[in-house]
């Protein structure tokens, strides 16, 4: 039969409860801005009763945890919509700065070179006298801007993507290290759920794994000892409990490309083994940047390229059927191209011939003037077939040609029968709607995000409300304990009073 | 719904991130007056404005183009003035030399003389150039001096003319596929039904004779020639009348374009400066809203 020291041993553990999930609470409130928190509740069941003839009698309130309040789905959400969100937030940039570059609304862009450069050869169609050097000077100068602007788009088109390599080998080391990280505190947990929940280590189990989803792709499996194991999307296993594979930057040795050469492949370095993955790379910041380099960006400079190539092939064709000032045979206005392997390229080596170029020891005097078929006799282009620069040379830029498409040979078109300022207009439109679309998917996948995020908030982060309530219960309920405490204090006085 | 405090502030700091992102492209629109800023703004719009300026383009290099046609249609027709201005002193001299023989000694020479002038007055009309430089009447060939005189009237072989130039007339392109004649082929203008030189030269021959009949048969090449030069004048008018109503034409499609462009890429200044309002007041409300929101907790009523 219970007496009344049981009494007080129930109180007593009663208050040692209420003083335990005050802690509790006290680590709720102090952690209601950390991030990746999530809120701990102490889970309290009635003591173990002793049987008694008389009826039971209970034993008081006992702790049987502390638990961690997280809904595992909602996690799992929440990782592969961070991966998406980073992903297309990285794509979105990449498109924006590409853009930038190729944005002829604004700034002085290549159309109005384009333009300038056929509006220079108008006006030596117009010319009174095309033998004089002014109109063809203001031809090779148009040229020559031309030219500019499309090394000036190559180049920061080529900056962006070599920018965009570097932010491909920083990443890495970050992705090395948070799967160290990862493998650590898998060991940790696994040593202190042999006890007890690790609820605090759990939270920034999760809060790491995000960090890396951020990143890269990734599957994750957690074991019955509260280690997680991760796997990239390929399936390659970057943790697996205490062991972290490593992935590392290799300078591409295959890269034919001389002035490319930085560009870097990745490697996973398992046991003992290291290969190539660079292709398997899919997802998060990681993937966006690589197929943002290999795709996004090259894409860009491959129709440069192409737009490049059908106007030099084009012009240069019309210009080598017509003769100059001087006959020395037939010149080409811009510099050939026709016996590399592909039109890869063509914009960096885009250029005028040296037989125009004074620079490069040319005259402008092998400016095409005259039909070669329609000289007489006397010297040839002296007196200017200005009709043919008008009709053939500066015809061409209406003119619906049959287009390069990236990565042709040249002699071999594979595009549309379009003008070459259409061809320009489709190559900036095209970035623009597909900024455009970039743009929409990341709000799109925002709004999903924040979704999930929401859901996992109401979930499990701290409501100072319920802490607030928590602390008035919490309060009460030891003040009542105090008092059962006093009570049995006083009848055991009463006791010894009675003797 | 369990909603605490980290929500409110994470909803509340994401809402006033998009005010402020559609409050920047608002301010956007007001600083540079334009709708589409860059293609993803509006892609399809963009490659509309592109085309509609690159036909602008076209446009005023064709207004050049008509300015540049002018000034060669001006220099051909004022020599082609001077030419027919020529011809019509000559035939005032034919009559006059009827009969010349009677008139007493040196009438004869004092004529010849003259017309040896209107001779030489013709040719020149005839080497015209037009500012710049180039030979009006010697088409393709324009460096070249249009016509060469052999001989003279004062020694015994008589002055013939030679077309050196070549025998087209300059065209201009004013319009897509539109060419007009800024020039006159100056072997068909100076001799082609009848030759102009020739029937000064016969003029001269037949004054030098006393010849009454050869007189005549002068006076009707003069009035012959003066006449071609006139329909030759009149087709170049025509080129002028042409190079007016296009350069109308063109002028009115360059406003078209330049006011289409505008629809589609300007924005709507009232619209913007209405909507940058409400965005600025929207934005203000939600920072009073959230500040005040954020604030209070059980733990202010406990």
């Amino acid at each position: 039969m219970p007496g009344l020291f049981d009494a007080l041993q129930t109180a007593t553990r009663g208050l040692t409860v209420t003083q335990r999930s005050l802690a509790t609470t006290g680590h709720n409130i102090a952690n209601v801005n950390t991030p990746g928190y999530s809120r701990q509740r102490s889970v309290v069941v009635a003591g173990t009763p002793q049987p008694d003839a008389a009826g039971t009698i209970g034993s008081g309130v006992e702790q049987l945890t502390v638990e961690r309040i997280v809904d595992q789905f909602v996690n799992t959400r929440l990782v592969s919509e961070t991966t998406r969100f980073a992903g297309l937030d990285a794509e979105a940039s990449l498109y924006r700065e590409i853009e930038a570059i190729v944005n002829d609304q604004l700034t002085e862009g290549l159309s109005d070179e384009l333009s300038g450069f056929f509006d220079a050869l108008a006006d030596l169609s117009s010319s009174t006298t095309p033998g004089q050097p002014v109109e063809r000077g203001q031809v090779l100068a148009a040229g020559e801007a031309l030219v500019d602007t499309v090394h000036r788009w190559d180049n920061q088109l080529r900056t962006l993507q070599r920018d965009t390599d570097r932010g491909i080998v920083g990443l890495i080391p970050e992705i090395n290290a948070l799967a160290t990280e990862i493998a650590e505190l898998n060991g940790r947990i696994a040593e202190a759920e042999t006890l007890s929940p690790a609820n605090d280590l759990r939270d920034r189990q999760d809060r790491l794994i995000l960090d890396l989803a951020e990143r890269i792709e990734i599957t994750t499996l957690t074991t019955d000892d509260g280690s997680v194991s991760v796997r990239l999307a390929s399936g390659l296993s970057l943790v697996d409990r205490r062991v972290a594979g490593q992935l590392e930057a290799v300078v591409d040795p295959a890269n034919p490309n001389p002035l490319d050469a930085t560009f870097s492949q990745v490697y996973y370095v398992g046991a003992g083994s290291s290969f190539d993955v660079t292709d398997q790379i899919t997802g998060g910041q990681l993937g966006s940047l690589v197929q943002g380099r290999e795709q996004v960006i090259a894409g860009t400079i491959a129709d440069l390229d192409a737009f490049v190539y059908t106007l030099v092939d084009t012009f240069n064709t019309q210009h080598r059927l017509g003769v100059g000032l001087v006959d020395d045979g037939a010149n080409d206005f811009f510099a050939d191209m026709s016996t590399r392997p592909t039109i890869d390229g063509a914009a960096r080596d885009f250029s005028i011939a040296a037989a125009i170029d004074p620079d490069q020891g040319g005259t402008t005097s092998n400016i095409a003037a005259g039909d070669r078929a329609n000289v007489g006799g006397g010297l040839p282009g002296e007196d200017g077939d200005t009709e043919w620069v008008r009709d053939v040379l500066a015809g061409i830029r209406t003119e619906r040609v049959t287009g390069y498409l990236a990565g042709d040979v040249p002699g071999v078109p594979t595009g549309n029968s379009a003008g070459i300022a259409a061809n320009l207009i489709n190559l900036t439109g095209e970035v623009g709607q597909r900024t455009r679309t970039a743009n929409r998917a990341l709000e799109q996948q925002e709004a999903l995000l924040q979704s999930v995020q929401d859901r996992r908030d109401s979930i499990s982060t701290v409501s100072i409300d319920e802490e607030v309530a928590e602390l008035v219960k919490l309060q009460s309920n030891f003040q009542a304990n105090a008092r059962v405490v006093r009570t049995v204090s006083e009848m055991i006085q009463d006791l010894f009073d009675a003797i | 719904m369990r909603i605490t405090q980290s929500t409110l502030a994470r909803l509340g700091i994401s809402q006033l991130n998009d005010q402020r992102n559609r409050l920047a492209r608002t301010q956007e629109q007001a600083a540079t007056g334009l709708r589409v800023n860059r293609p993803s703004d509006d892609p399809v719009d963009y490659r509309t404005i592109l085309f509609l300026k690159d036909a602008s383009n076209a446009t005023s290099r064709y207004l050049r183009s008509i300015d540049l046609a002018r000034v060669r249609i001006r220099a051909t027709e004022s020599a082609l003035d001077g030419a027919e201005d020529v011809m019509s002193r000559a035939r005032a001299l034919a009559v006059s030399a009827r009969n010349v023989t009677n008139q007493g000694p040196g009438a004869a020479d004092a004529l010849k003389t003259e017309v040896a002038q209107l001779f030489d007055e013709l040719v020149s009309n005839a080497n015209v150039r037009a500012p710049g430089g180039g030979y009006v009447f010697s088409g393709l060939a324009n460096d070249t001096e249009t016509f060469t005189v052999t001989g003279d009237f004062g020694s015994g072989t008589k002055p013939t003319v030679t077309f050196n130039g070549e025998g087209s007339a300059i065209e201009v392109e004013i319009d897509d596929g539109v060419l007009i004649e800024v020039t006159r082929d100056g072997a068909g203008a100076f001799q082609g039904a009848t030759d102009a030189f020739a029937a000064i030269a016969r003029l001269w021959t037949a004054i030098d004779t006393g010849n009454n009949a050869e007189i005549d048969g002068a006076n009707e090449d003069i009035e012959a020639a003066r006449d071609h030069l006139v329909l030759e004048r009149t087709i170049l008018g025509g080129s002028d009348q042409k190079a007016d109503s296009f350069e109308d034409r063109l002028r009115l499609q360059e406003q078209n374009i330049a006011s289409q462009v505008s629809f589609l890429e300007d924005a709507d200044a009232f619209e913007v400066y209405s909507d940058l309002t409400a965005q600025e007041t929207a934005l203000q409300a939600a920072l009073q809203v959230n500040a005040r929101l954020l604030q209070p907790t059980l733990l202010d009523f406990v």
